[in-house]
């Protein structure tokens, strides 16, 4: 059975001035889940998240915390997309001092801020300030800031910002372990190849609205049209000929016209062309009319990625508006 | 158990950061000493300058066109010199005052009583002892007009002899002793003096979170009117204590230095309630400078009309002298009820036993209802003003964002 959802959004909106930053933007989030919320710059993130924290207030719309109550700020945990630390206090200081805020007690939120130096590996700069600390670091120490009290909803704004691809993994690490621990986990991010990996479900906004929502696999087949698999194909044009004598993409559009067809330049005269496709197409038509022409090296079927359901969505929210 | 107040974590963060700061030790510990150690050296200088003897040369003419040898009585702290022949004029006696070989030099002509003038000549304007100086001749002045009109020197006494006056208060109560006097005085200084100190700190530290934008962060945890509450409390606690450090370093003085005499007599009732005022007054101001702080970006954001109502417990002190001076006034006992200038007058026409218990009740209770408004807009104030991160907050802009906020 899911989980009654511990964060429901109920079609909230938000003007400033002339301006609508939110327009009916909704969804859930459920315990032990972790809901990746993304959108453009300016779609409205930050404004819905600030909602949610209560930050400021919407013009219509609720918000419910646990079905209906009012929201328990010490449940909650924030990693805004700023950084935003005390530079000239000791890191393990501020964390405390980020834990007391929760409602945590002194020790309570010491202890818990040397914990999570060490599984973020800044056991020894816990004594030191803040301010001392790498970019990189401090964005490790404001997630430990976010996280170090247990809450039941984590709100991450950019968590993988400035962090390297060993500390990306490491963040990823632990929001899975907090998911797993039955925390609710509310992703901002930009990296959308790390979002995939990581959440359960998506929310994407596109200029104060929300246009998908759902499992992967859910927005995937919104998005796809029919076209929800992408067909890899690595060659070399055959020795007598060249791209003069037929293009890969003109190729495959010439045997399937609804094809989608992007090219890419690798090195040494390889060609990676990447056609979408609807589900379980036959493909020997097509490598047969490249093959004429090409030397096909390698063939790979796979999903529409998040990056490719994002770029698809997020224009066509534009031309609905535009429209 | 009642869980703890939201609060609490900012105030005793603020207090703990702001307390170990060095430069805030060193004014509120060291600057005590200083300013004790300043005033002794100071004190010590005036006596020195007092035991001087100032060489003062006098030309007094008489009616025959001679000098006079004894031209004026023989004062403690000066010595009369009449110089020799050649100096007696004007302008050698200004190149002798120059060369500092006198400090300063009179002219008394013969005629000087019925001109009713006399020129003093010194080194520098107005030097400490001229005023000394003047008496003297005015003395001299005197006794020669009281010759010329026929009184002998037992007449002359007779007409100086001074009336004792007997103060009678016609209020019980309105008797005051100059102890209360000075320990009014010195919580209303105390009061201007550690808000200015403790405000500081207060705009270091709220300026200092907005620009390293820590406030987001804090403000997901609780609500914007908690922070600022803390804020609040934290800054009216180290006021407090900076009040108290400063009067009780004094205090403890007589136990190092014997000669220092404590000061005995002082009524507690009055003590209390400028006390009380003073407690008061703190979180009224500091509720101000809150609010003014939650609208301003920077400390140099010194442009904005708001920042000038930082010099607002300046005001009061210009009243000061007059509400003493009448505190029974109409106008005064308006004034005195203004939250923002009660913590001042009210102490102030207390040392004249100038305040009906009435008054001293509503202004405690105005004082209160201006100390909540204040906290309650500060709390809206920042609300609003840090949904505009990087850009300052205009009176205009504030009241359109607090309805949409």
């Amino acid at each position: 059975m899911t989980p009654a959802p511990i964060l429901s959004v109920r079609e909230i909106t938000k003007s400033f001035g002339e301006l609508r930053a939110v327009d009916g933007v909704g969804f859930d989030v459920a315990p032990g889940e972790i809901l990746g919320f993304l959108g453009p710059n300016g779609a409205g993130k930050t404004t819905t998240l600030r909602m949610i924290l209560e930050i400021t207030r919407p013009d219509s719309g609720q918000t419910l915390w646990n079905g209906g109550s009012a929201l328990d700020r010490r449940r909650v945990g924030y990693l805004p997309e700023e950084r935003g630390l005390f530079e000239d206090a000791t890191v393990v200081r501020m964390l405390a001092y980020l834990g007391t805020l929760r409602g945590m007690g002194d020790r309570a939120a010491t202890e818990a801020a040397r914990h999570w130096l060490e599984r973020l590996g800044l056991a020894d700069r816990a004594d030191g300030k803040v301010g001392a600390l790498s970019k990189g670091n401090q964005q490790k120490v404001q997630f430990a800031g976010a996280i170090l009290h247990r809450p039941a909803l984590a709100v991450l704004d950019e968590p993988f910002s400035g962090l390297d691809p060993i500390n990306q993994e490491l963040i990823i690490t632990l929001i899975r372990e907090l998911r797993d621990q039955g925390t609710a986990v509310l992703l901002s991010a930009h990296q959308l190849n790390l979002a995939e990996r990581l959440c359960d479900r998506f929310y994407l906004i596109a200029r104060g609205r929300g246009v998908l929502e759902g499992t992967l696999e859910h927005i995937r087949r919104e998005v796809a049209r029919g076209a929800g698999e992408v067909l890899q194909v690595d060659l070399r044009p055959a020795a007598s000929s060249g791209m003069a004598d037929g293009r890969p993409d003109e190729l495959v559009r010439g045997v399937m016209p609804a094809a989608e067809c992007r090219i890419e330049q690798g090195p040494d005269r390889l060609l990676r062309l990447e056609a979408a496709l609807p589900q379980a197409t036959d493909l020997s038509p097509i490598l047969g009319a490249l093959s004429g022409r090409y030397a096909i090296e390698r063939v790979h079927m796979r999903p529409l990625s998040l990056h490719e359901i994002y770029l698809r969505a997020v224009p066509t929210a534009a031309e609905d508006e535009r429209a | 158990m009642p869980s703890r107040p939201d609060w609490l974590p900012v105030a005793r963060w603020e207090c703990r950061r702001t307390l170990l700061r060095a430069d805030f030790l060193f004014s509120v510990l060291f600057l005590p000493f200083l300013m004790i150690g300043a005033g002794l050296l100071v004190g010590w200088f005036k006596a020195r300058d007092e035991k001087q003897v100032h060489k003062v040369a006098v030309v007094a003419h008489d009616p025959s066109g001679g000098v006079r040898q004894q031209p004026l009585p023989a004062r403690k702290g000066f010595e009369w010199v009449v110089p020799p022949a050649g100096e007696r004029t004007r302008e050698t006696l200004l190149a002798a005052v120059r060369d500092k070989r006198y400090a300063g030099a009179v002219l008394l002509p013969a005629d000087y009583v019925e001109r009713g003038q006399v020129e003093v000549i010194v080194r520098r304007s107005a030097p400490g002892w001229k005023k000394r100086l003047e008496q003297e001749v005015q003395a001299r002045a005197r006794i020669e007009r009281a010759v010329t009109l026929g009184l002998d020197t037992t007449a002359l006494a007779r007409l100086d002899r001074a009336l004792v006056t007997t103060e009678v208060v016609a209020i019980p109560a309105g008797k005051v002793s100059k102890v209360d006097r000075f320990a009014a005085f010195l919580i209303v200084t105390l009061l201007i003096v550690t808000l200015f100190v403790s405000t500081s700190y207060m705009a270091i530290g709220i300026t200092g979170e907005k620009q390293a934008r820590v406030t987001e962060v804090i403000v997901s945890a609780i609500p914007p009117q908690a922070w600022i509450d803390g804020k609040i409390a934290a800054y009216t606690l180290i006021g407090v204590a900076q009040a108290v450090l400063w009067v009780g370093v004094p205090a403890l003085l007589p136990l190092f230095m014997p000669t220092v005499l404590p000061p005995t007599g002082v009524n507690p009732g009055m003590l209390a309630i400028s006390a009380v005022l003073f407690l008061l007054g703190m979180v009224l101001y500091v509720g101000l400078f809150a609010l003014i702080l939650s609208t301003i970006k920077d400390l140099q954001s010194t442009s904005k009309l708001q920042a000038y109502l930082y010099f607002l417990p300046v005001f009061p002190f210009w009243f000061l002298q007059p509400a003493i001076d009448n505190p029974d006034a109409l106008w005064v006992v308006i004034v005195s009820q203004i939250p923002f200038f009660s913590p001042f007058l009210i102490p102030g026409r207390m040392t004249v036993g100038g305040v009906a218990p009435w008054e001293i009740a509503l202004a405690i209770v105005l004082l209160v209802v201006g100390g909540l408004l204040l906290r309650r807009a500060a709390g809206v104030a920042f609300r609003v003003a840090m949904l505009m991160y990087g850009k300052e907050v205009s009176l205009p802009e504030l009241m359109r964002w607090a309805k949409q906020a």
